[in-house]
């Protein structure tokens, strides 16, 4: 206690000095002049008395600053003195700070950067109230569970243990949950997937997305709206008017941020909405990633999606389609809501987990009939809440440890780089070092000074580092964000990256200062207080160190290197794997007119008039349309019987596509044999079928499989498909995967008409000019059906590749930065080597050493360290690469191009920088060397 | 020569603060000093200066406090004075000395 109340005055007395300098003078004064005084009463004179009472008293100057060292933190006053004196230092040499400071700020900035990234996809908890609080309900079966028919959202098999997992419940159990608890204040769930809807804000239509929730998400997550009302209980009422709360983005965006929105109508597929309030800015929603516009209670959903499934003209009111939509919704053998609960006061997991299981599995039990179904059962899981939904996390957890990884590894070559500079510069300034020594200056007061030194030039790094970061973490958002699906990450600086970033800059500090202060410190002061001490050859532990240091560097630079090149290797090959379509001049867009209401005949008559419209548009050579885009868009995939080839037991697996007439001429898909699909096979016409090489491969082998027959549909009511012809092999879903057997079948022939289609126009130049036509010409079919995402074939190969590209991109401006890195720390090592060895190279000459040769020995010393880096990067590499292996597409992970190019183009980046020093040693004045000694 | 000064023994100059402060209630330093100075009869060896560190250590750690006052002639003074905790300090840090000079007294005889 007294020992605080000590530490806590000594701070205080840190920052009182002055005043708490003039009390102790007047103290002290006093106390003299009162020695003196008594000491003229006894009969000494004033000059005696005075000798007498500063002799009596001690040292006044001794006192002062006994007291001033009992009053601070010595500790304290001594680390302000070192901060003082390196900025002093710093300052004196900015040729030195510069380079040591921007090498540091580009080691940290990476790091900080894409730590900003991980921590907004890895580690933010949701923007809402305690979210601590929340938990999330999820299950895991150790087989696929039969009683799930349905299953909307995302579900997974852990690749290690073999069970699946998936966050989706249906619609009973989530009812049972909410209402039978009693350890939850709230529990609430969303719809997992989070669809398209064709919206019309003040008359315009906008292809936006929607995420139906119940009645009590708001007040459960604690989030507000900034204007209006969220939705509550009572909108998710059967009979409820149909309500809306829009996203920020969606206001500002659609709405213009118009404060009057409130009470304003918007229109989702055909059906009239109440806007009632706007979410905040920061509120996403608890799926990350995703970007939601519009939230509408679960009552509403089902009205909405009806349009989707069951087509249909929309029209408010209880119709067959719309109960039929409800009960799909309601079955327990459809799991599609996601729930999430938070926990009362006081309770803990384990109680809630206890009391949902309870719940749950009587909520299933009736669903349980055979004793495979209980074997593979559903048995409920909680997760935490905190962070809403994981799928993003899953994505791109990997990537980002990778990444984090590689620029972990800039960061340690730039660490070695200033090392290596504090080192060099360590030499510079013996005899300053030799001075302080022998004046009496304790060798640790000495290092802790040079450490603080560090440790400033690496704060100050840092410092820049952060700068530099926000802008490359935004690129880098920005980057994965452009992709296929667009997803949006919140990023803002906060406690975590800024302790991060203070953390690598410390320990950076640490790391590259430690060493070289040790290895300045332990000098001969005899030998480094002569003038030219510094001539003693390339030996010596000290050049040990450096010549360590910088082999580190290349062995480093090397795997990152390798790393960049595999993934540029794989880039490479990905872009020129062979899709099956002419790539050039082919544009895309998707529309969804069947969220407007069309269906059957109209919705066949909408797509034809579409198609015809393109055609008038000038440039447009050919146009066709289909369930799936190429690259990227998805695909279906159906178990089919084939008479002849497919047995009872087993069937055959293939993709299929429905696609409008001129297809294969569009698309550029090549015809192999028989015929293409056209206007002939219409719903009356017999049922025909175009295969892709794969499947008749697969299928038939040798045999001719024209005239062969697809049998799809149920045994009871099978639907035979002759085919008429095979077509080239195309890539859909994934690049990286082989085509696989693949069958198109003719849109007008599909039981049902598909809601929703993309267009595919084929033009003479470039695909993008034809744009606003394209726009004008489906205005006029109808205004209302909103046009999704227009794009170039490239486009989207393109955005299909973003990873690849982002990663090839990302590790190769960092593998970049670390030769760079490697060449200066190369460059500079060598240069102060031979400034070291002037007069010894002098005396070569003298004695009669050629130029070449001298210039020849530095070059070999140079060689040799960036060989024995190499050597040792190219094992590192060798064992590093394999964790990246399962991201390479066609490359293997120690393969030899890649290595042998790096392993050349360090060689070459060592030459270089080694040229420079070893001409300087070569131009060496023997005289002016001898002379200078 | 015979060595009759001794210097202060590490630590006792607290004790040895504390018990004026205790005997004599509040006093500035020259008093302080001068008492020290008159009890142990020119043994000790004290530079008066000594006694302002120590001062202010004890003030840190709570178990004296001071202030400003007039001196005897009216000057501005700084007069220290016992705490509560200073008091219980003196107590525990009399029966440690005690202890301890019983306990070296025992051996010196003993052997």
């Amino acid at each position: 206690m007294s020992r605080l109340r000590e530490l806590l005055s000594r701070i205080r007395g840190m920052f009182l000095t002055d005043s708490l300098d003039r009390d102790l003078e007047d103290e002290m004064r006093l106390h003299l002049e009162m020695i003196v005084e008594e000491n003229i009463a006894r009969g000494m004179s004033s000059e005696d008395a005075w000798r007498n009472a500063r002799r009596s008293f001690g040292g006044v100057l001794q006192t002062t600053e006994a007291c001033r060292d009992q009053r601070g933190l010595p500790f304290m006053e001594t680390l302000m003195q070192d901060v003082r004196y390196g900025f002093r230092m710093l300052r004196k040499s900015p040729g030195f700070t510069a380079v040591a400071v921007i090498t540091l700020a580009l080691g940290i900035g990476a790091n900080s950067a894409i730590f900003n990234v991980l921590d907004a996809v890895m580690l933010k908890s949701l923007p809402v109230a305690d979210p601590q609080q929340l938990l999330l309900v999820t299950w895991t079966a150790s087989g696929w569970p039969s009683i799930v028919e349905d299953l909307e959202g995302t579900n997974y098999k852990d690749p290690h243990t073999g069970q699946w997992l998936s966050e989706s419940v249906p619609y009973p159990a989530f009812q049972t949950l909410r209402t039978d608890n009693t350890t939850f204040s709230e529990v609430f769930a969303f719809a997992s997937n989070v669809d398209g809807v064709n919206a019309q804000f003040d008359g315009r239509a906008h292809a936006v997305s929607s995420e139906a929730v119940s009645g009590n998400y708001f007040s459960g997550l604690g989030v507000q709206t900034i204007i209006g009302r969220p939705i509550l209980s009572s909108d998710d009422e059967p009979a409820a008017a149909p309500v809306t709360v829009l996203s920020y983005g969606c206001w500002k965006s659609k709405l213009g941020g118009d404060e009057s929105a409130v009470g304003k109508t918007i229109v989702l597929n055909s059906i009239p909405l109440t806007v009632v309030g706007v979410a905040p800015p920061e509120f996403f929603g608890t799926q990350p990633g995703e970007n939601i516009d519009v939230w509408v209670p679960l009552s509403a959903y089902t009205r909405l999606v009806r349009s989707l499934n069951f087509a249909g003209p929309a029209q408010w009111g209880a119709t067959e389609a719309e109960a039929a939509t409800a009960e799909y919704f309601q079955k327990p053998s459809t799991w599609w809501l996601v729930v999430m609960g938070r926990l009362k006061q006081g309770v803990s997991e384990q109680q809630a987990v206890a009391e949902l299981n309870v719940i749950f599995d009587q909520s299933i039990d009736a669903m349980i009939t055979s004793e495979k179904q209980q074997a593979n059962r559903p048995a409920l899981r909680v997760a935490p809440g905190n962070k809403g939904l994981d799928a993003l996390r899953r994505q791109f957890s990997e990537p980002l440890f990778v990444l984090m990884c590689a620029v972990a590894l800039v960061l340690l070559i730039a660490c070695a780089n200033v090392a290596g500079l504090l080192l060099s510069r360590a030499s510079a300034r013996r005899k300053e070092i030799a001075v302080r020594l022998s004046l009496g200056a304790r060798r640790l007061q000495l290092i802790q000074q040079l450490v603080t030194e560090s440790l400033l030039l690496a704060l100050i790094g840092g410092a820049f580092g952060l700068l530099l970061s926000r802008w490359v973490s935004e690129l880098l958002v920005a980057l994965v964000g452009s992709g296929r699906q667009s997803i949006a990450i919140p990023l803002n600086v906060n406690v975590r990256v800024l302790t991060f970033t203070a953390v690598i800059s410390v320990l950076a500090g640490v790391v590259f200062g430690l060493a070289p202060a040790f290895s300045a410190t332990r000098i001969s002061l005899t030998e480094a207080l002569k003038e030219g001490g510094a001539g003693r050859g390339l030996g010596g532990r000290r050049s040990v160190f450096a010549k360590t240091l910088v082999s580190a560097q290349v062995a480093l630079s090397m795997v990152l290197l390798v790393g960049a090149g595999l993934f540029l290797r794989t880039l490479q090959k990905l872009e020129s794997v062979p899709i099956g379509f002419e790539r050039r001049h082919l544009l895309l867009f998707s529309i969804s007119p069947g969220l407007n209401g069309y269906q059957g005949p109209g919705l066949a008559e909408y797509y034809r008039q579409v198609q015809d419209r393109i055609a008038t548009i000038p440039g447009v050579v050919s146009s066709t349309f289909s369930t799936h885009a190429p690259v990227g868009g998805g695909s279906s995939s159906s178990n089919i019987k084939i008479p002849g080839v497919t047995t009872d037991k087993k069937g055959f697996e293939l993709h299929r596509h429905l696609v409008g007439p001129d297809y294969f001429k569009t698309l550029g898909i090549p015809v192999l044999t028989g015929r293409v699909l056209d206007e002939r096979d219409n719903a009356s016409a017999p049922l025909v079928a175009v295969v892709n090489q794969t499947l008749a491969l697969n299928a038939f082998g040798e045999e001719n499989p024209l005239g062969k027959i697809l049998r799809f549909g149920s045994d009871a009511k099978p639907r035979d498909f002759q085919i008429v012809g095979v077509v080239g092999d195309a890539k859909y879903n994934d690049l990286r995967q082989p085509p696989p057997p693949t069958a198109y079948l003719a849109h007008f022939q599909a039981l049902d008409a598909a809601s929703f289609m993309t267009f595919q126009v084929r033009t003479s130049g470039d695909p993008t000019a034809i744009v606003p036509s394209l726009r004008d010409q489906l205005a006029q079919v109808d205004k209302n059906v909103p046009i999704g995402e227009i794009d170039t074939l490239e486009e989207r190969i393109d955005k299909a590749l973003l990873l690849e590209r982002m990663f090839s991109r990302l590790t190769g401006s960092f593998a970049g930065l670390a030769l760079v890195l490697v060449c200066v720390g190369l460059y500079g090592t060598m240069s102060y080597f031979v400034a070291r060895r002037t007069n010894e190279i002098g005396i070569r000459m003298a004695l009669g050493a050629r130029p070449a040769r001298v210039f020849g020995m530095v070059l070999v010393e140079g060689l040799t360290l960036t060989g024995a880096g190499l050597a040792a990067g190219l094992a590192a590499a060798a064992f590093g690469t394999r964790l990246i292996a399962s991201s390479l597409y066609d490359v293997a992970s120690v393969d030899p191009m890649t290595f042998s190019s790096v392993a050349v183009l360090v060689i070459g980046v060592g030459l270089l920088a080694c040229y420079v020093p070893a001409r300087r040693a070569m131009k060496v004045d023997p005289m002016v060397a001898l002379r200078y000694e | 020569m015979k060595e009759t000064r001794s210097d202060i023994l590490q630590g006792t100059l607290d004790l040895m603060v504390l018990k004026t402060l205790e005997g004599l209630g509040p006093l500035h330093g020259y008093g302080i000093a001068r008492r020290i100075e008159q009890v142990s009869d020119g043994v000790l060896e004290l530079n008066q200066g000594t006694i302002y560190p120590a001062l202010l250590r004890l003030q840190q750690r709570g178990w004296i406090k001071s202030e400003w006052g007039a001196s005897e002639n009216n000057r501005r003074a700084k007069y220290y004075s016992l705490t509560r905790a200073g008091r219980k300090q003196l107590e525990t840090e009399k029966q440690d000395w005690e202890r301890i000079s019983a306990v070296i007294a025992r051996m010196l005889q003993s052997a």
